[in-house]
C-alpha cells in the first residue's frame, strides 16, 4: 500500500516539476545585461562608435553627398548602380532617393553608440579619471563629428543626447540648427579639452577637435556672411572667423601633426609616412578581416576580377602592381585640364594602366570608360587587399591641406590677406607651383577656392563648401557652361539635367523619417532654398 | 518448446483469473463453457496471423498464431469480435458451434483502424477533427530519403514542393496554405510521440521503417500541440514488432535515375559565337569572338570555327554523372512474446548526385523494444543511430566556363592545360574538397501504467544528440587562381541536442451509452543548438588539407562559434465523450510556455472544441439502407505558431572589429545596435473553423468525403519599421492578419473486387485560397507605395528590382510588375519607355495610369505562386499476386517567374532584330529588364508521378523464405506543362522556406541555370524468413 502510494506521488510531481527554463538570457552575445562594467568594455563601446564611420552607408554616402554634386568626379556610364548616383549628380534629390535613408540613419547609429558610452561611463569605476574623461571625450566627438555631418546636409534635424530606450516610438521633433551648432561646439570644447593629443591613426584627439571645430566655424562664419539660407542667427562671422583661425593655428602648431614635405607622402595611401592625417579610418593594411573602406573599390580601374592592375607610381617612373576595383568614379577631365601646368598633384591621377611591370597596356583601352577619358585617382590606390583583393586605402575624413587653406581662406575673409599668403603658399609650393604674391582680397579668396578645387578633390568636401559659400547656383552654371563647351563624348553622362536645382541647400529628411515619426512635418520650403 | 510452455503456464494463469472475473462479475446465468477453434483468413484465404478473437463484453481473448488459428474457451451463446488492423472488425455468435472460420474483409477506409492523434489514438470513426492517415505500404517502393517526397499527392490539403532531387531536401511542405511572413511555415513533425521539429530536419530516419503517417490538419487535431500546431502536424509512427510473429527481413533496391530532357544548350559553336557577337555588337561592347587572346584565353572568329579549325567538345558528360545510382538495402528482424515485442531494423542508402565526385550516403540503425514488466506495466524504448555522409563537389560546369572549343584531355589522356592558371574543370573538382559526416541518436524511453482499468499512466523522456562535421579544403592551385591565398581549410561541427519530458494520465469510462475519457498531461521541451568552426588560409603546402590548420599563416585564422537553446513549458488536455456511439464531442486544451517570447507574453492559450454526428447509426437513416457512413464533423479552435529564432525579443548588441592603431591589433567592440528589445513579442495565433462531411455507401466500396475550413491567422510576426533617426531599422512585432480558406475532396472507390482481381481509385482534391489581409500601416510595413493594392510591401527584400510584394488583398508573394507589351519598335514607343531601358527591341510597358509615363506607378500584381487547386489520382489493382500502383499528380493555376526566359536557346533564336519585329523575345542583349509579364508564366502541370508494379511471392511454410516480393518503380514518368524550362515544380527556397515561385536563375550567355529533374527506375527484391 505504501509502495502504492509512492507510486501515485510520483506520477504527481512528474506533472508537475520542471527542466524548461522560460526566462530567456542571453547566450554568447552582449547585451545591457551583461557589458558595461569595466573600462574595457567603455572602450569597447568607444571603438563600437568609431566603428559606424565603417559603414559604407555612412562613408560611401558622405562621399557621394558630397561628392557628385559638384561633378569634380564621373561615374561609369554603365555601373548597375548608376541610376543610384544620377539624383544627386542631377540636383534632383528627393527625401526617397536611394542612399538618402542610409546615409540619415548611420549618423544616427554612429550618435546612438557615442550616446550609449556617455550614458554607461558614470556606471563604471575607473582608475583613472583622467581615461574616463578621455572616453568621454571621444565619444562626444564623435557625436559631434556625426551631428555636423547631418546638419550640413539636412539643416534641422532630431537631436538625442543620451541613447533612448529603441523599443519606445521616436517621435523626436526636428532642432533649430542653431541649437544642433551649440551642441557640435559644447560636445567639441569637451574633447578638446580632455582628450590629450596621442595622434593614433583611426581616433580623435586634441587636435582632431580643434580641427573640426575649424571646420564648423568656417562653416558658421561663411553662411553667415554670403548669406546662406538658415544661417541668419549666427551672430556675427568675423567672430566666427576669428574663431576658425584661433583654432587652425591651434591645429598648425601641433607637434604630431603637420603637412607633409610632398603630396606623394600623403598619396597613394600611405600611413606611416603621412602626418597629414587628422582623422581618417583605423585602416590595418595588413590584415584582410577589418579596415577595409571598400573606398579602393570604386575607385580603382578593373583589369579581371582580383587581378591587379598596374600603373606608374606617382612622381617616379617605376610601375608597380595595386589593388583592383571595379572602375566606377574617376576624376572629372574636364577639372583636370584646369590645373595649372606642373602641377605635381596631376600625377595623383592615372590615366595610363597596365597589365604588368613591363608596362603591357590594357587590350580594351581602359583609360576610356564609355567614351570618356578616365583620370584614375591614385588616391585611393591600395597597395594591399583583402581576400578578394579589395583595396585597402583610408578615408581622409579630416587632412592638414583642408585645415590650412580652410585657414588661409579665414584670413582672406578677415581682410588679412598677408598674412593668409604664405599659408597658402604651402600648398602651392609643395604642388609644385610658384607662389602667390601680393593680391587683392577678392582675388585671393579665388585663388584660395580655386586650390581647394585642386588640392581636395575626391576627398568629399566640395559641396558643402559650395553651401556655405552660397555659390552652388553659380558654380553650377559655370559648369553648365563649360560642359556644354566640350566635344560631345566628353560631356556628362548625366540626362535631363534642366537647368533646374532642387534641394541647392538641404536635402530632404529621408522619407522613412517623415512617414514614421509623428512629429516631423516635410519641410517644403527646403527645395526652393538659393 | 520452452516458449510454447511458457505460453500454455501463462494462458492457464490467465484462464483462472478470467475464471474469477467470471465469478465475480457474471451473474447473468449459467451458460455452459464449450472450446472452440477456427483460422481467421483474408478474403483471399490467407491466413492473418495476429488477429484478435475478443468474447464480446469481457477482456477474454486470444490472437492467432502463424497459421491464423485460434481455440478459446467461451460460453454457448457468447458473442466474438474477431479485429485486425486493416480489416472490418466482424461481430459473430458462438451459437454453440466449436469450429469457427473467420473471413475478414479489408477494410479499404479503415474506420476501424486505429489512428494516431496527439498524445494518444483514436479509432478512425470516432475522430472529430481532421486528420488524414497515410500507409506506408502503398508507397514503401518508392526509393528516395526524404520523407517529403513519399507524401505528395497522398493527402487532401497537404501541398509538397520538390524541386530537387538532393537527397537531403529542396522539399516545402504546406498544410491548408502558409500563414506567415517570418515564422516557419512547416508543420510540426512529431516523432513516435516526440514533438520533433520540422520535416526537413528529420534526416535520421528511413523511410522504410515508417509504419503510419497521420496529417493534423485542423484546430480540434492540432490544439493539442498549441503553439506549435498553427501550421498542421504531421505524427510519424514507426513500426514496431508485432506478437508471435518473428519474421526477419531483407529488402534490397536499385535505382538509376535519368534525364528525360535534353539539356537546353546550344552544341554548335558557329551559331553560338555568332550570336554571342551579336550580342556584344548590340552591347556596344568589343565582339568577343574576334579571334583575340583575352586573359590568356583564345576566342577563335565563328569562321574559324566554321572551317573546322576549332570546333565543339562536349563538357557534359565528363562534368555530370548522367546516370546516377541510388543503393537501397534495409535488414532486420521484427517479432514478440507475451513479455517483449522488438523491431531492429539497419538500413543502408546510398544516392550519387549530379555533379561528378558528389555522393550521399546514410546508413541508420532503429530499434524498438516493449518489454511488458506485468500486466500493469510497460516500457517501450527505441534507439536510432544515424549515420550520414556527404561529398560535395564542384568543378560541374559543362560550358567549361564558356570555353567549350578547350578540349578535355590531350591525346595521352592527361588534362589538356593552355596555361598556367586555366581553369580546368576536372582539376577543379580534384582541388575541391568538402564533406560533411553526420551522426545523430535518437532515443525514446516511454514507461506505460496501468495501475485500474482504464486509467493510465505513461511517462516518456526522449534525448536526441544530432552532430554534424563538416571538412572542407580548397587547394592552393584553386585559391590562387580565384583569391589572393594559397589554400583554404576548415573544419565545422554542428550540434544539437533536445531533451523531452512528456507526462500523460488517461482515463476511460464506459457506462450505458456514454463513453468518456480525459487526458492530461505535460510536455517540458529543451532545445539547444550550437556550432564551433575553425579555418585558415594561405599554407605552406597542400599535402596536409585542412588537417593542421594551424600551419595556416597565423593572422589568417578564424574561429566560428554559435549557440542557442530554446524552452517550452506546457500543459494540456483533452476531454473525449460519445453518447450511444453516435454523438462525439472532444475538447482540447493547451497552455504553452515559451523561452523565445517577450517577458510579458511568455503563456499562450489554445483550445479548441470538436463536434462528430454518426448519422448512419440514427435509425433512419439506417433504414435507408444507404450509407454505410454518414458523419458529420465540426471544429474550431486556435493554434499557435512560435516558428522563430530564440532570442527574439529581448535586446541584443552588436560587435564588430576595431583595428586599434596604438597597439596595432584588432579588437573587438560591442555596444547596442543589433536588436531592440519586444517584451510584448509572442505567437501568431490561427483560429480554424473545420466542417466536414464523410460517407460511404455500397458496403463501403464507395467513399466520398468533403471538406470545408477557414484559418484566420492574427498577431502576425512581422518586422515593424522604425523611423531612420532611431538608428534601427526594424523591430519585430505581431502585427497583421492572413486568410487561408478552402475546401477539400477525397473520393474513393472499390471499381473490381473479386476473388483474383481488384482494382482500386481514389481522387484527392484541394483548394486553398491564401490572402494578405493586413500587415499593419503602410509606412511601418515597409512601404514601396501605394496604388490600387493598398500596402505593397516587397516580400523579395533588397535589390532595386523588386518583383514579389506582400499586397493586401492579395496572396503571399504575388508577383509584381508592369504589363509587357510587345518591343519597342519605333521612336515614338522609344520616347514613351522609361529611363534606362529605352533601346529598339527591349520590351515596352503598358501605361497603367494613362499619365504618358512609364513609372513605379504602372506596375500591376501579374500572378502569384500559390496553385489555384491540386489534384491527384491513386489508381491501384491487383491481379493473384500482382500488384500495381499509379499517381498522377496536378496542380493548377499557379504562375512561375521565369527569370531566364530571354536566355533560352530556343528563345534566343527568336530574338528582336531589326529584321524580325515580330519576334516573341527582345534583343539579344546582355540586359536585366524590369519584372513584367513578359516573366510571368503558367506553372501549371500534370505529372504521371509514380508507377509500381510488383509480385507478391507467398512459399509454403517447409521452404526458408516466408515471403518474397519483387517490384520495379518509375517515378516521374512525364510531366504536361507550359513552362519552357525542364520542370515547372520550381520556386521554393530551402533556406528561408518561402515558397517564391522563381525559377532558378543563374544564367550566362552559353548556359541556363536550371537542370532537369530525374526520372528513375527502380528494381527491387524483398524477402522475409
Amino acid at each position: 500500500m505504501k509502495l502504492k502510494f509512492s507510486k501515485y506521488l510520483l506520477v504527481t510531481l512528474l506533472i508537475v516539476s520542471s527542466c524548461a527554463e522560460l526566462e530567456e538570457k542571453p547566450y554568447g552575445f552582449l547585451s545591457s545585461e551583461n557589458y558595461y562594467t569595466t573600462p574595457e568594455n567603455v572602450r569597447g563601446g568607444l571603438f563600437y562608435a568609431y566603428q559606424s564611420l565603417y559603414r559604407p552607408d555612412f562613408f560611401q554616402g558622405w562621399w557621394r553627398f558630397n561628392e557628385l554634386p559638384a561633378r569634380t568626379t564621373m561615374v561609369k556610364a554603365n555601373d548597375h548602380s548608376k541610376p543610384k548616383f544620377l539624383p544627386y549628380m542631377s540636383w534632383r534629390v528627393q527625401s526617397n532617393s536611394a542612399d538618402n535613408n542610409d546615409f540619415f540613419q548611420a549618423c544616427y547609429k554612429g550618435i546612438f553608440r557615442a550616446n550609449t558610452v556617455l550614458d554607461n561611463v558614470n556606471t563604471v569605476e575607473f582608475e583613472d579619471e583622467n581615461m574616463k574623461n578621455q572616453y568621454m571625450g571621444e565619444a562626444k566627438f564623435l557625436r559631434a563629428w556625426f551631428y555636423f555631418s547631418l546638419v550640413k546636409i539636412y539643416g534641422e534635424v532630431p537631436v538625442y543626447t543620451n541613447a533612448q530606450n529603441p523599443g519606445a516610438a521616436y517621435n523626436t521633433p526636428v532642432s533649430s540648427i542653431k541649437d544642433i551648432y551649440n551642441l557640435i561646439i559644447e560636445d567639441l570644447e569637451y574633447a578638446e579639452t580632455n582628450i590629450p593629443e596621442f595622434r593614433i591613426a583611426g581616433r580623435a584627439d586634441k587636435t582632431t577637435a580643434q580641427a573640426l571645430l575649424v571646420k564648423v566655424y568656417m562653416h558658421m562664419a561663411s553662411s553667415k556672411e554670403f548669406g546662406s539660407p538658415r544661417y541668419e542667427w549666427v551672430s556675427g562671422y568675423e567672430d566666427m572667423y576669428e574663431n576658425a583661425v584661433s583654432y587652425a593655428e591651434k591645429v598648425s602648431s601641433s607637434g604630431s601633426y603637420g603637412l607633409d614635405t610632398s603630396v606623394y607622402e600623403t598619396f597613394p595611401d600611405n600611413l606611416n609616412l603621412s602626418r597629414e592625417k587628422l582623422f581618417v579610418f583605423a585602416n590595418d593594411y595588413e590584415g584582410d578581416e577589418v579596415g577595409h573602406t571598400q573606398i579602393s573599390f570604386i575607385m580603382a580601374p578593373y583589369v579581371g576580377f582580383t587581378d591587379d592592375y598596374y600603373a606608374r607610381v606617382p612622381g617616379s617612373n617605376t610601375i608597380r602592381a595595386y589593388k583592383p576595383g571595379y572602375a566606377v568614379f574617376w576624376y572629372n577631365k574636364m577639372y583636370y585640364d584646369t590645373h595649372e601646368s606642373g602641377d605635381l598633384r596631376l600625377d595623383l591621377y592615372a590615366d595610363e594602366i597596365y597589365l604588368d611591370e613591363a608596362g603591357t597596356e590594357v587590350s580594351d583601352g581602359n583609360s576610356f570608360i564609355g567614351g570618356f577619358k578616365t583620370y584614375w585617382n591614385m588616391k585611393y590606390a591600395a597597395e594591399r587587399g583583402s581576400e578578394f583583393g579589395i583595396g585597402t586605402a583610408t578615408m581622409h575624413f579630416l587632412r592638414m591641406s583642408d585645415i590650412v587653406l580652410l585657414h588661409a581662406e579665414a584670413l582672406g575673409r578677415l581682410n588679412r590677406v598677408d598674412e593668409g599668403i604664405p599659408i597658402v603658399n604651402q600648398i602651392r609650393t609643395r604642388a609644385g607651383l610658384t607662389p602667390l604674391s601680393s593680391m587683392s582680397k577678392e582675388d585671393f579668396d579665388k585663388a584660395v577656392w580655386q586650390e581647394r578645387l585642386w588640392e581636395l578633390q575626391g576627398e568629399g568636401h566640395i559641396m558643402t563648401d559650395l553651401r556655405r559659400r552660397r555659390m552652388v547656383a553659380s558654380f553650377m552654371a559655370e559648369d553648365d557652361l563649360k560642359n556644354s563647351q566640350l566635344s560631345v563624348e566628353n560631356r556628362y553622362a548625366v540626362p535631363n539635367r534642366g537647368g533646374t536645382l532642387t534641394y541647392q541647400y538641404f536635402y530632404p529628411l529621408p522619407q522613412r523619417e517623415i512617414d514614421l515619426n509623428e512629429a516631423i512635418e516635410p519641410d517644403l520650403e527646403k527645395i526652393t532654398l538659393q | 518448446m520452452k516458449t510454447q510452455k511458457f505460453l500454455n503456464e501463462k494462458s492457464q494463469y490467465r484462464v483462472i483469473v478470467f475464471l474469477l472475473l467470471f465469478l465475480f462479475f457474471s451473474f447473468k446465468g449459467f451458460s455452459q463453457n464449450i472450446n472452440i477453434k477456427g483460422v481467421v483468413t483474408d478474403q483471399l484465404d490467407q491466413p492473418l496471423p495476429g488477429a484478435t478473437v475478443l468474447v464480446k463484453g469481457t477482456t477474454k481473448g486470444v490472437t492467432t498464431g502463424f497459421d491464423g488459428e485460434y481455440s478459446l474457451s467461451v460460453t454457448e451463446n457468447a458473442v466474438l469480435t474477431v479485429s485486425f488492423l486493416g480489416f472490418i472488425t466482424q461481430e459473430l455468435d458462438v451459437n454453440g458451434r466449436t469450429l469457427i472460420n473467420i473471413e475478414l474483409v479489408e477494410d479499404s477506409q479503415g474506420l476501424d483502424e486505429v489512428v494516431v492523434i496527439g498524445y494518444g489514438t483514436v479509432k478512425k470513426s470516432d475522430l472529430t477533427g481532421s486528420v488524414v492517415s497515410i500507409k506506408t505500404d502503398k508507397i514503401a517502393d518508392i526509393p528516395t530519403n526524404t520523407v517529403g517526397t513519399l507524401l505528395q499527392g497522398r493527402s487532401t490539403g497537404l501541398q509538397i514542393i520538390n524541386i530537387s532531387d538532393d537527397p537531403e531536401g529542396g522539399v516545402g511542405v504546406r498544410v491548408r496554405g502558409a500563414s506567415s511572413l517570418v515564422g516557419s511555415r512547416e508543420p510540426l513533425v512529431v516523432l513516435d510521440g516526440i514533438p520533433f521539429g520540422t520535416l526537413a530536419d528529420l534526416n535520421q530516419l528511413a523511410p522504410g521503417d515508417i509504419e503510419s503517417v497521420e496529417v493534423l490538419k485542423d484546430a480540434s487535431a492540432a490544439a493539442i500541440y498549441g503553439s506549435q500546431g498553427a501550421n498542421g502536424v504531421i505524427l510519424i509512427t514507426t513500426k514496431k514488432g508485432k506478437k508471435d510473429l518473428t519474421e526477419v527481413f531483407v529488402e534490397m533496391s536499385t535505382t538509376l535515375a535519368t534525364y528525360p530532357e535534353k539539356i537546353q544548350r546550344f552544341t554548335d559553336m558557329s551559331k553560338l559565337s555568332r550570336l554571342r557577337n551579336e550580342r556584344d555588337a548590340n552591347d556596344g561592347a568589343p565582339i568577343l569572338f574576334s579571334g583575340q587572346t583575352l586573359n590568356e584565353i583564345y576566342y577563335p572568329t565563328p569562321e574559324e570555327f566554321d572551317s573546322g579549325e576549332y570546333r565543339f567538345y562536349d563538357w557534359l558528360p565528363v562534368t555530370r554523372n548522367m546516370t546516377p545510382e541510388i543503393k537501397n538495402l534495409r535488414a532486420g528482424v521484427r517479432g514478440g512474446s507475451e513479455k517483449n515485442n522488438y523491431s531492429l531494423s539497419l538500413n543502408y542508402f546510398d544516392q550519387e548526385q549530379n555533379i561528378v565526385g558528389a555522393s550521399f550516403n546514410k546508413i541508420n540503425l532503429l530499434f524498438n523494444d516493449a518489454i511488458n514488466i506485468n500486466n500493469k506495466m510497460k516500457i517501450i524504448a527505441s534507439v536510432n543511430l544515424a549515420n550520414t555522409n556527404r561529398v560535395n563537389g564542384t568543378g560541374g560546369d559543362f560550358t567549361n566556363g564558356g570555353k567549350q572549343w578547350y578540349p578535355i584531355y590531350n591525346e595521352d589522356g592527361s588534362y589538356f592545360m593552355p596555361f598556367n592558371g586555366y581553369t580546368h574543370q576536372l582539376e577543379l573538382k580534384d582541388d575541391y574538397y568538402n564533406e560533411a559526416k553526420g551522426f545523430d541518436i535518437l532515443t525514446n524511453l516511454n514507461m506505460v501504467w496501468e495501475p485500474i482499468a482504464g486509467l493510465t499512466f505513461s511517462s516518456r523522456a526522449s534525448f536526441n544528440k544530432t552532430t554534424t562535421r563538416e571538412d572542407s579544403y580548397t587547394k592552393s592551385k584553386y585559391t590562387e587562381r580565384q583569391n589572393d591565398y594559397s589554400g583554404i581549410g576548415f573544419v565545422k561541427n554542428f550540434y544539437g541536442e533536445q531533451s523531452y519530458f512528456i507526462n500523460t494520465l488517461t482515463y476511460s469510462k464506459e457506462f450505458g451509452n456514454h463513453n468518456a475519457s480525459l487526458m492530461v498531461g505535460r510536455d517540458d521541451q529543451v532545445k539547444i543548438g550550437g556550432m564551433e568552426g575553425i579555418e585558415g588560409k594561405d599554407f605552406d603546402t597542400d599535402t596536409l588539407l585542412n588537417e593542421n590548420l594551424p600551419l595556416a599563416t597565423p593572422e589568417d585564422q578564424r574561429i566560428f562559434q554559435g549557440y542557442g537553446r530554446q524552452d517550452l513549458l506546457s500543459y494540456f488536455g483533452r476531454a473525449n465523450y460519445s453518447f450511444k456511439d453516435r454523438y462525439l464531442l472532444t475538447l482540447t486544451f493547451r497552455a504553452d510556455g515559451s523561452s523565445k517570447f517577450g517577458k510579458e507574453k511568455k503563456w499562450g492559450y489554445f483550445p479548441a472544441v470538436g463536434l462528430a454526428w454518426k448519422v448512419h447509426k440514427e435509425s433512419f437513416i439506417e433504414n435507408l439502407n444507404t450509407f454505410d457512413v454518414l458523419k458529420l464533423r465540426l471544429s474550431a479552435g486556435q493554434t499557435g505558431n512560435q516558428g522563430i529564432d530564440p532570442y527574439q525579443s529581448i535586446e541584443r548588441f552588436g560587435s564588430a572589429f576595431f583595428f586599434d592603431a596604438e597597439t596595432g591589433s584588432v579588437v573587438n567592440s560591442g555596444g547596442p545596435g543589433n536588436q531592440i528589445a519586444n517584451p510584448d513579442l509572442q505567437w501568431e495565433t490561427t483560429t480554424q473553423y473545420n466542417a466536414a462531411l464523410e460517407t460511404a455507401f455500397f458496403n463501403s466500396k464507395l467513399r466520398f468525403s468533403a471538406e470545408a475550413y477557414f484559418k484566420h491567422t492574427t498577431d502576425l510576426l512581422r518586422p515593424k519599421f522604425l523611423p531612420s533617426s532611431g538608428s534601427f531599422d526594424t523591430q519585430l512585432v505581431n502585427d497583421g492578419v492572413i486568410d487561408n480558406y478552402g475546401i477539400e475532396f477525397d473520393l474513393g472507390g472499390t471499381i473490381i473486387s473479386r476473388k483474383d482481381f481488384s482494382l482500386d481509385a481514389n481522387i484527392l482534391f484541394s483548394l486553398n485560397k491564401n490572402e494578405v489581409v493586413d500587415i499593419g500601416t503602410a509606412e511601418d510595413a515597409g512601404l514601396v507605395e501605394e496604388n490600387g493594392y493598398r500596402y505593397v510591401v516587397s516580400s523579395t527584400g533588397g535589390g532595386d528590382i523588386i518583383r514579389q510584394i506582400y499586397a493586401i488583398g492579395q496572396p503571399l508573394n504575388a508577383f509584381y510588375g508592369y504589363v509587357f507589351d510587345g518591343f519597342i519598335n519605333t521612336h515614338e514607343d522609344k520616347d514613351f519607355a522609361q529611363g534606362n531601358y529605352t533601346e529598339f527591341g527591349r520590351p515596352k510597358f503598358v501605361d497603367q495610369n494613362d499619365d504618358g509615363i512609364i513609372n513605379e506607378a504602372d506596375r500591376v500584381i501579374l500572378g502569384n505562386p500559390t496553385p489555384d487547386y491540386t489534384a491527384s489520382l491513386t489508381l491501384s489493382a491487383k491481379y493473384k499476386k500482382f500488384y500495381t500502383e499509379m499517381l498522377f499528380n496536378a496542380v493548377v493555376g499557379n504562375e512561375i517567374f521565369d527569370v531566364d526566359r530571354t536566355a533560352r536557346p530556343a528563345n534566343r533564336l527568336d530574338a528582336w532584330s531589326v529584321n524580325n519585329q515580330d519576334a516573341q523575345h527582345p534583343i539579344n542583349q546582355n540586359a536585366e529588364y524590369l519584372p513584367s509579364s513578359y516573366n510571368v508564366v503558367d506553372g501549371s502541370f500534370l505529372r504521371f508521378q509514380n508507377l509500381t508494379l510488383g509480385y507478391n511471392l507467398e512459399i509454403p511454410n517447409q521452404n526458408i523464405f516466408k515471403k518474397m516480393k519483387l517490384f520495379c518503380n518509375v517515378s516521374n514518368i512525364f510531366v504536361i506543362h507550359n513552362y519552357e524550362g525542364y520542370d515547372p515544380e520550381v520556386g521554393f527556397d530551402p533556406s528561408t522556406g518561402v515558397v517564391t515561385g522563381v525559377s532558378n536563375s543563374s544564367a550566362s550567355w552559353d548556359y541556363i541555370g536550371e537542370f532537369p529533374r530525374q526520372r528513375r527506375f527502380t528494381l527491387g527484391l524483398n524477402m522475409t524468413f
